[in-house]
C-alpha cells in the first residue's frame, strides 16, 4: 500500500514540476475563468469537459458563450465540492452551455448588476436527490437580470433561484425534478411570464423570508402565462430548508410577500393544491428579525385556469386534511387555494390582507377555496371545535375583490 | 536561449513592466525572484529585509504548518493602523509557505506535529508544499499568487490554475493516517477570501493577518523572544506605533484554553476560519451569517433559519441552537468533507478536529433555545 501511495505523490509532485506543460482543453477553460478581466470573452467551444474545481469570475463586461446548451457541457462530476460557475459583476452575460453534477449550485451570480443568462441548462445525472446541488441557475443580491431560454432539472432546493434581488425577468425556462422549479426570494419586482413548470415538487414560489441582509421583504411579483402542470414530484430537500415544507403537488405557492399578482397562468393536475398563500407564522418557526413582515399581503390572483388539484394532498396538507376530520370537517378534497388563515394577533380582520380573487376558472368551483385557521390547529382544539378550517364553494366574500395591477418590470433593458 | 533572446525577453518584459497598469505580465515564474525565500534542498531560509511571524489563531488549512514573512522595501514606512491591515508600502511582499513534518514511518507521508520555531525550516524534516505570495504593486493594489514546490524542495513554479495534491497525513495520538487532497488553490480563489468588498466587482484584494491585533503576540526569533510588531519596527519605519505596549489590540490564541475563556476562544476561531467570507461585506454576505468579532444574535447565527444552504442543509433548521451543537447547522458543515455542506469551501479537505470540538464545546455552554412563541 506504502509503495502505491508514494508512487501517487511522486507522479503529483512530478505534474507539479513540469511548468509550462501544455494544458488540457478544461485547464484552458479554467484559466479562461482565472483570468477574465473587463470586457473579457469567454468562448466555450463543443464538447463536454470535466473539472475537478469551480469556474469563477470577478470582473464587468464578461461574455460567458458556449455553442449550445446541448454541445458545450461543463461537467463537475469530480468535483468534491463547490458550485459549478462563480461570478460577480455588472454586465455579465451567460449563453448557449450545459452545467452537469455540480456538487453545490449550479451557476451562482452575486452581486450583481445587468445580467443576463440565456439558453443555460443546468441538470444533475439520475433520479432527483437530496444530494443534488442547492440551486440550479441562482442569482442573489443581484440588480436587473434576465433568465430567459434555460433549462434546469434536478435541483435539491429550487432550480431557478431568485434571491434578494431587484427588477427581474425569468420567461420562457422550462424546469422540471426539481423540489421548487422556479422561486423568487426576498425580491423586488419581478416578471416571471412564458415560463413551464412541471414535475417539480411545487412549480412556482414567491417568497420571503426572515434574517436576510440584502433585501428584508420581497415585494412586488407578477407571475403570468405561466403553464405550470404535474407539479407531485415527492418532496426530496432536506427538511430544515424552507422549501422541504413545500408539499408536493403544489402549483403556485405564495409565502409572507407583498405586492403579488398571479394571473393568465394554467395551473394543472396538482394533488396538494393549486395555489397555497400563507404567513411565515404557517412554518412554526421564530421570527427575531424586527424589520421582517410575516404575512403575505396584497394578493391578486385572477384569470387563471385550475385544473384538478387536491385530489392527493401530501405533506402538511395531508397532516390538514387529516386533522380536520377530528374538527368535524371532512375534506373529501383539498380546495384550489388553500389559506393558512392565521392573524397572529396582529390583525383584526382577514380582510386586511386583501387577498383578492377574480374571474379564475376552475374544474372543481365547489371545492374553490380553504381558509386552514393554521393559528388554531391541533387535536385537542379541534376536539372542541375551536379549530375552524372553512371550505368554500367559490369565492368567500372578504376574497372577492380586485387590486390594482402591478407595473411590468421595465429597468431590465435587454428585456425589452 | 541565446544572448540575443536573453537580451529580447528583458527589454519586453521591461517596456511592459512600465505600461501603466499592466503589472500581472511581469508575474515571475520562480518564487526565488521575490528574493524573500532561499532553499539549497536542505534548508529554507529567508533573506532581503524580511521579518518572520507566526499567528496566535491561524486559519485551518488541512493541518499544514505555516511560515509566514512579511518583507518591505528598506527605510520603507508601514502605517499602523489599531484595526484592520497595516498600511504597508508599495513593493512589500507577504509570504506563506505550507508545509508539513515529514513521517519517518512512512516515506512520502507527513506527519502531524506542531510548527517548529524559529526563522528557517529543516528540509530534512520537514517537506515544502507551496508557498503563496501576496504583492503590493505599484498601483497600491495587491497581487495574490501561488508557487508549488519541488520534489527536492530546491525551487518553487508559479501555478495560476490551481492542484491538487494526493496526500497522507499520520496522527501519532491517535494512530490513524488519512489519505487527503491537499488542494492548492487557483489565482482566482485567492480573491475570493482576500477581497476588500465582494459586493463590488474587481474591489482588489488584501491580506488578513498582518493587523496589529494578530502581530501583537511573541516570536522566538534566532535573537530571543521579541513581539512581532516591534520586530516590524525593526525592518520598517512603524512610527505612529502607540507607545504604551498594552494599549495595543490583541488577538486570543482560540488553542490555548488558559489564555482566554470559551466564548472569546470560539469567536477568535469562527473569525479567522469563516469571517473573510461571512462579513458584511464578504462573499457570502447574502446567507446573513456574519462571524466577525462584532456580530451578535441572530447574525451570529443563534436560532438564525438558513436560507440558502441549498442540500448543505442536513435537515437542521438553525445555524446555531443553543445548548446543542448537534442540530447545529454551523457544526455540521464544519464536519462535512464533501458535497454542499462543506464548509470552508477552500482551504481544507480535512476535518478540524479540534476546531469542531472547540464550537461545540461553546455551543453547549450557550443558553436559550429556538421554539417560536
Amino acid at each position: 500500500m506504502a509503495i502505491f501511495r508514494r508512487a501517487a505523490i511522486a507522479a503529483a509532485w512530478l505534474a507539479a514540476s513540469t511548468a509550462g506543460h501544455a494544458l488540457t482543453a478544461a485547464e484552458q477553460i479554467l484559466e479562461q475563468f482565472i483570468d477574465a478581466k473587463d470586457g473579457s470573452v469567454i468562448t466555450l467551444p463543443a464538447g463536454q469537459f470535466e473539472f475537478n474545481t469551480t469556474l469563477s469570475i470577478s470582473a464587468n463586461n464578461v461574455t460567458v458563450k458556449g455553442a449550445g446548451m446541448d454541445k458545450t457541457v461543463l461537467s463537475f462530476k469530480g468535483q468534491n465540492t463547490g458550485n459549478g460557475i462563480d461570478a460577480t459583476g455588472k454586465h455579465l452575460k451567460f449563453e448557449d452551455f450545459g452545467i452537469l453534477d455540480s456538487k453545490a449550485d449550479g451557476l451562482k451570480v452575486q452581486n450583481c448588476e445587468d445580467l443576463v443568462i440565456r439558453r443555460v441548462s443546468v441538470n444533475w445525472s439520475g433520479a432527483p436527490k437530496e444530494t443534488n446541488g442547492g440551486y440550479g441557475l441562482y442569482p442573489v443580491a443581484c440588480k436587473r437580470i434576465l433568465v430567459e431560454d434555460s433549462f434546469i432539472r434536478g435541483a435539491s432546493d429550487s432550480g431557478l433561484y431568485v434571491g434578494q434581488t431587484e427588477d427581474i425577468v425569468l420567461r420562457r425556462n422550462r424546469v422540471t425534478e426539481n423540489v421548487a422549479g422556479i422561486e423568487i426570494e426576498n425580491s423586488l419586482r419581478a416578471d416571471v411570464y412564458d415560463n413551464e413548470a412541471f414535475a417539480n415538487t411545487g412549480g412556482i414560489l414567491v417568497f420571503s423570508m426572515p434574517d436576510l441582509p440584502v433585501i428584508q421583504n420581497g415585494a412586488g411579483s407578477r407571475i403570468f402565462n405561466n403553464r405550470i402542470r404535474n407539479n407531485n414530484t415527492p418532496n426530496f430537500a432536506g427538511k430544515g430548508n424552507i422549501v422541504g415544507l413545500v408539499p408536493a403537488g403544489t402549483g403556485i405557492m405564495i409565502l409572507a410577500n407583498r405586492d403579488v399578482e398571479v394571473f393568465g397562468n394554467t395551473i394543472e393536475n396538482h394533488q396538494s393544491a393549486s395555489v397555497i398563500v400563507t404567513s411565515f407564522y404557517a412554518s412554526e418557526r421564530p421570527i427575531k428579525d424586527p424589520n421582517y413582515e410575516a404575512q403575505a399581503r396584497n394578493t391578486y390572483i385572477h384569470d387563471n385556469v385550475m385544473l384538478n388539484a387536491g385530489y392527493d394532498p401530501a405533506g402538511i396538507v395531508a397532516d390538514i386534511k387529516d386533522g380536520a376530520w377530528w374538527a368535524g370537517v371532512n375534506f373529501k378534497r383539498m380546495p384550489h387555494v388553500l389559506h393558512d388563515g392565521i392573524k397572529a394577533g396582529k390583525i383584526k380582520d382577514i380582510a386586511e390582507l386583501n387577498l383578492c380573487f377574480k374571474n379564475n376558472q376552475m374544474s372543481q368551483p365547489q371545492e374553490a377555496f380553504a381558509n386552514l385557521d393554521l393559528e388554531d390547529a391541533g387535536l385537542m382544539k379541534a376536539l372542541v371545535r375551536w379549530w375552524k378550517p372553512r371550505m368554500y364553494a367559490g369565492v368567500p366574500a372578504v376574497h372577492d375583490c380586485s387590486l390594482p395591477a402591478l407595473p411590468a418590470v421595465t429597468a431590465v433593458s435587454a428585456a425589452q | 536561449m541565446t544572448v540575443a533572446q536573453t537580451l529580447l525577453r528583458y527589454t519586453t518584459a521591461l517596456l511592459l513592466c512600465s505600461l501603466p497598469g499592466w503589472s500581472g505580465a511581469a508575474l515571475p515564474d520562480q518564487l526565488d525572484t521575490y528574493g524573500v525565500l532561499r532553499s539549497d534542498g536542505k534548508t529554507l531560509q529567508v533573506q532581503g529585509n524580511t521579518m518572520v511571524y507566526a499567528m496566535a489563531s491561524p486559519l485551518f488549512t488541512d493541518y499544514a504548518l505555516k511560515f509566514r514573512t512579511i518583507t518591505v522595501p528598506a527605510g520603507a514606512r508601514v502605517g499602523y493602523r489599531g484595526d484592520g491591515v497595516l498600511d504597508f508600502p508599495v513593493g512589500t511582499i507577504i509570504s506563506k509557505t505550507f508545509f508539513y513534518a515529514k513521517d519517518p514511518q512512512t516515506p512520502g507521508g507527513w506527519v502531524k506535529g506542531p510548527s517548529p520555531a524559529g526563522e528557517s525550516i529543516d528540509l530534512t524534516q520537514y517537506q515544502l508544499v507551496e508557498t503563496r505570495i501576496l504583492q503590493r504593486d505599484t498601483d497600491g493594489n495587491w497581487l495574490a499568487n501561488a508557487y508549488v514546490w519541488n520534489e527536492s524542495q530546491t525551487t518553487a513554479s508559479l501555478r495560476r490554475i490551481g492542484q491538487s495534491i494526493p496526500a497522507s497525513l499520520r496522527d501519532p495520538a491517535k494512530g490513524q493516517v488519512q489519505s487527503f487532497a491537499y488542494g492548492v488553490p487557483n489565482a482566482r480563489q485567492c480573491q475570493t477570501c482576500h477581497a476588500v468588498n465582494a459586493t463590488v466587482g474587481q474591489s482588489g484584494i488584501q491580506p488578513i493577518g498582518p493587523t496589529a491585533r494578530h502581530l501583537n503576540h511573541s516570536y522566538a526569533y534566532a535573537t530571543g523572544q521579541a513581539n512581532q510588531l516591534e520586530r516590524l519596527g525593526q525592518i520598517a519605519r512603524l512610527d505612529d506605533l502607540p507607545a504604551q505596549r498594552s494599549d495595543l489590540p490583541r488577538t486570543v490564541a482560540y488553542a490555548d484554553a488558559r489564555g482566554a475563556n470559551l466564548e472569546q476562544r470560539a469567536r477568535a476561531y469562527l473569525e479567522i476560519n469563516c469571517a473573510h467570507c461571512h462579513h458584511a461585506l464578504g462573499d457570502a454576505r447574502q446567507s446573513g451569517l456574519f462571524t466577525t468579532l462584532q456580530a451578535s444574535g441572530s447574525t451570529l447565527g443563534l436560532c438564525k433559519q438558513h436560507v440558502a444552504a441549498g442540500s448543505g442543509g442536513a435537515n437542521m433548521t438553525f445555524d446555531i441552537v443553543p445548548g446543542k451543537p448537534q442540530t447545529s447547522l454551523l457544526v455540521h458543515r464544519m464536519e462535512a468533507t464533501s458535497g454542499q455542506a462543506m464548509m470552508p469551501r477552500v482551504g481544507r479537505s480535512l476535518v478540524d478536529a479540534e476546531g469542531v470540538a472547540l464550537i461545540k464545546e461553546w455551543i453547549s455552554s450557550l443558553s436559550g433555545n429556538c421554539a417560536a412563541r
